[in-house]
């Protein structure tokens, strides 16, 4: 299987704290990776190490081939980024920022105006006039999937992509993502929503305090624990298996 | 920097302005107390247009800044779930923007004991004089947030924005109407006889809150008591309203906006794309735009004041270099903050990290170049000089470029996470800008006033003024540019908190 996403003993290191510890893996051709980890683990760093934005203190990190530090750019054309925070330029209307985008990426303008019309379509988009200083979160989150959606990279990195996405909206994004998976991308995906890394990921890596714990499908992550559901293996993993008890003191 | 620091060059602000601004004025008032316009002087009309002003600042300027900063913060809606009052969330976010926009009104003080000395006030008059003055701020911050509530019914965020530029503009306009009462003195007798005559009776009008302040310090209690009952009413009205209209107009605030019809798509080059982006950007943001205009407006105070003089003239361009250069920085360093809010996006584009830099440095650089430009080429027609001024821009020209990178520079230096775009700098930040634009327009000043200066520099020597005036300026322009390029290349300017942590 040829792999799209490598990742080879990356680590990172903020002063003296290690947010990132030797981490290592791989994302292949057709596949969904679903990313978990409690809050603060390490998911948007290495995500951010992927892709080029945060350079690690060790490791590599590779892209359809290509060293991420070596060749930026031609690693930027091949890849989508989706953070989890929909920070756009606020002074800008939607068809702006996508035309804006579009360009940035060489993008022809029948195909501009075709993915566009599509995507506005499937998620019930038709606000793109406005000023997206005037968005609410889910409308900055939807046209942020356009951007990065409307030119089918190759890799597809998303943080939480579903938060702020209403019902009908969520479960178009996790069908195109399987879609896009099955034509030949590979999305990586970091998520607290241990349902959808569940019916959605093909393989999951779990990340705690830095260092990856566990990685596998969901048999082979339940055979390996011996817990049935992806959230008690999840907790069981991450030593958040006492909750019970937590709560019963509460 | 340590806060007797921020104390000591904060009074140094006020006193740099106060203290010339008192004796000025002082003088000012010595002539303009014998000058009798019905049973008011020259200087109760002045401080009357004063006073006229103030009210207008606040409500132009304050107006649309309670209702950005009140009703669409985005912190009013966490504190709306908090078990405190609604009055008093609406109130201790007013009175913090009004603490800032109130801010003119201090320049009011030197003015008034200006006044009080030369019409021989004794110190009892001049406290309670200082009394109504608090009620007439009162007054105007009352007024200010009522409008604040009415606005927010109706009122986009985007549309809210554009409102306090064109405000802003409105505000300029007024304070250049007001700056052309203090020229008067210069014109011929029975010309300012009969322009005051005009202005007393517009000025001197008893529904203005200015004729209550002015009459009440004279000793009407009747006018004591209007601005005090007003000033109460104002304020308890808007503190009743506040109540309600918080929720309602925080809500309405976030629904209504302009939208621009969806046409066809366009794909441009990258860095066409970037120019474009940077272009909206610079025009939407009204605090970026706001800047243009001072390098437009203030030479022309100057020059105006007293336009018989060519040296006037030319002070007039060198201020409007001076402000462009310092107001260039500022606004590079504001059109970075706003890529530094959405970073991940220039982050994860397929470019060169100073591509976006320069598409900035081009869409500003070339702003300010052609507001000059205009402004030089409409003040060449009536004072002549084209190529005096022609010259002196494309002087300019290269320290526009080396001071919009040096605001990329400042903004990763000294960035000040809660000021937004408005304020991307913190006050070191603000006052090295100020500095390199200073620096900037001694740099332009120097070489023009060398070649095209007809005398001016006759003090020095030949080989002196050379050095001075042609060899150093180039030399600091060649030494800062190289100093900005090994800055700004081992920069993360895309993430300038980032780099401050780091330092």
């Amino acid at each position: 299987m040829e792999k799209l996403v490598s990742a080879r003993e990356l680590k990172k290191l903020f002063g003296k704290v290690e947010a990132v510890k030797a981490v290592s893996f791989h994302v292949y051709k057709n596949e969904i990776y679903g990313f978990l980890g409690p809050n603060g683990a390490g998911k948007t760093t290495t995500l951010r190490m992927l892709t080029g934005v945060l350079k690690p203190t060790s490791g590599d990190t590779e892209i359809c081939g290509m060293d991420v530090l070596q060749r930026p750019i031609d690693v930027k054309f091949v890849t989508g980024v989706v953070p989890d925070e929909p920070n756009m330029y606020e002074n800008l209307t939607g068809q702006e920022f996508l035309e804006f985008i579009g360009s940035v990426f060489s993008m022809k303008k029948e195909k501009l105006n075709q993915r566009v019309e599509e995507l506005s379509d499937a998620f019930d988009v038709n606000f793109l006039g406005k000023f997206i200083g005037d968005y609410s979160h889910g409308m900055k989150q939807k046209l942020m999937l356009i951007s990065v959606l409307m030119r089918k990279p190759r890799v597809l990195f998303l943080d939480e992509p579903t938060v702020g996405l209403d019902a009908k909206s969520a479960k178009i994004l996790k069908m195109l993502l399987r879609k896009y998976a099955n034509e030949g991308s590979a999305i990586f995906m970091t998520t607290h929503v241990l349902e959808i890394a569940e019916k959605m990921c093909d393989r999951i890596g779990i990340i705690n305090k830095g260092e990856l714990i566990a990685e596998g499908t969901l048999s082979e992550l339940r055979s390996r624990s011996g817990k049935e559901s992806l959230e008690d293996i999840f907790l069981n993993l991450t030593g958040e298996d006492e909750i019970k008890e937590i709560v019963d003191n509460l | 920097m340590p806060i007797w620091l921020y104390v000591f060059l904060l009074a140094l602000v006020v006193a740099s302005f106060g203290i010339p601004g008192y004796f000025l004025m002082r003088g000012a008032f010595v002539k303009y107390s014998q000058f009798f316009i019905g049973t008011s002087t020259l200087a109760d009309l002045f401080l009357e247009i004063s006073l006229l002003g103030i009210l207008a600042l606040i409500l132009m300027i304050d107006t649309p800044a309670v209702i950005l900063n009140v009703f669409m913060s985005n912190d009013v809606g966490y504190l709306l779930t908090l078990p405190i009052s609604r009055s008093a969330i609406f109130y201790s976010k007013v009175i913090e923007t009004l603490i800032e926009g109130a801010f003119p009104a201090l320049f009011f003080i030197p003015l008034f004991l200006a006044y009080a000395n030369v019409a021989r006030m004794p110190w009892y008059s001049i406290l309670f004089s200082f009394i109504m003055y608090v009620f007439y701020v009162l007054f105007s911050a009352g007024v200010a947030g009522f409008l604040s509530m009415i606005f927010s019914k109706f009122a986009s965020k985007s549309g809210m924005r554009k409102f306090m530029f064109f405000s802003s503009m409105a505000t300029l306009t007024l304070a250049y109407l007001m700056m052309n009462i203090t020229t008067m003195p210069n014109f011929e007798p029975q010309n300012m006889q009969d322009a005051l005559s005009a202005y007393v009776s517009k000025v001197n009008f008893s529904l203005w809150p200015s004729t209550w302040f002015l009459r009440s310090i004279k000793g009407s209690p009747i006018f004591t008591l209007i601005l005090v009952g007003a000033s109460l009413t104002v304020f308890a009205l808007s503190y009743l309203l506040s109540t309600r209209s918080l929720l309602s107009g925080f809500s309405n605030v976030k629904s209504s906006s302009k939208s621009i019809k969806v046409k066809k798509y366009h794909s441009h080059g990258a860095f066409e794309a970037l120019l474009s982006k940077e272009f909206r950007m610079f025009r939407r943001e009204p605090s970026i735009l706001f800047m243009i205009l001072y390098p437009a407006i203030f030479p022309l105070f100057i020059i105006l004041s007293n336009s018989s003089h060519t040296q006037n003239v030319i002070m007039g361009e060198l201020t409007s270099v001076f402000m462009a250069s310092m107001y260039v920085s500022l606004s590079i360093a504001s059109l970075t903050s706003i890529d530094a809010k959405s970073r991940w996006i220039l982050e994860t584009l397929p470019l060169k990290t100073v591509t976006p830099l320069w598409a900035k440095v081009v869409v500003v650089s070339g702003a300010y170049t052609s507001v000059m430009l205009l402004t030089f080429s409409i003040l060449s027609i009536f004072f002549g000089g084209l190529g005096f001024a022609l010259f002196m821009i494309g002087l300019s020209l290269p320290i526009f470029v080396i001071a919009s990178f040096f605001g990329v520079y400042a903004v990763t230096k000294w960035p000040n996470p809660s000021g937004g775009t408005r304020k991307p700098l913190n006050i070191t930040g603000s006052l090295i800008s100020m500095l390199i634009g200073f620096v900037g327009a001694i740099c332009v000043g120097a070489p023009t006033l060398y070649l095209f200066g007809n005398g001016m520099i006759w003090m020095f020597s030949g080989l002196t003024s050379f050095l001075l005036f042609l060899i150093v300026p180039f030399t600091i322009e060649i030494i800062f540019a190289l100093f900005l390029r090994k800055k700004i290349v081992n920069l993360n300017w895309g993430d300038p908190f980032e780099n401050e942590n780091a330092h």
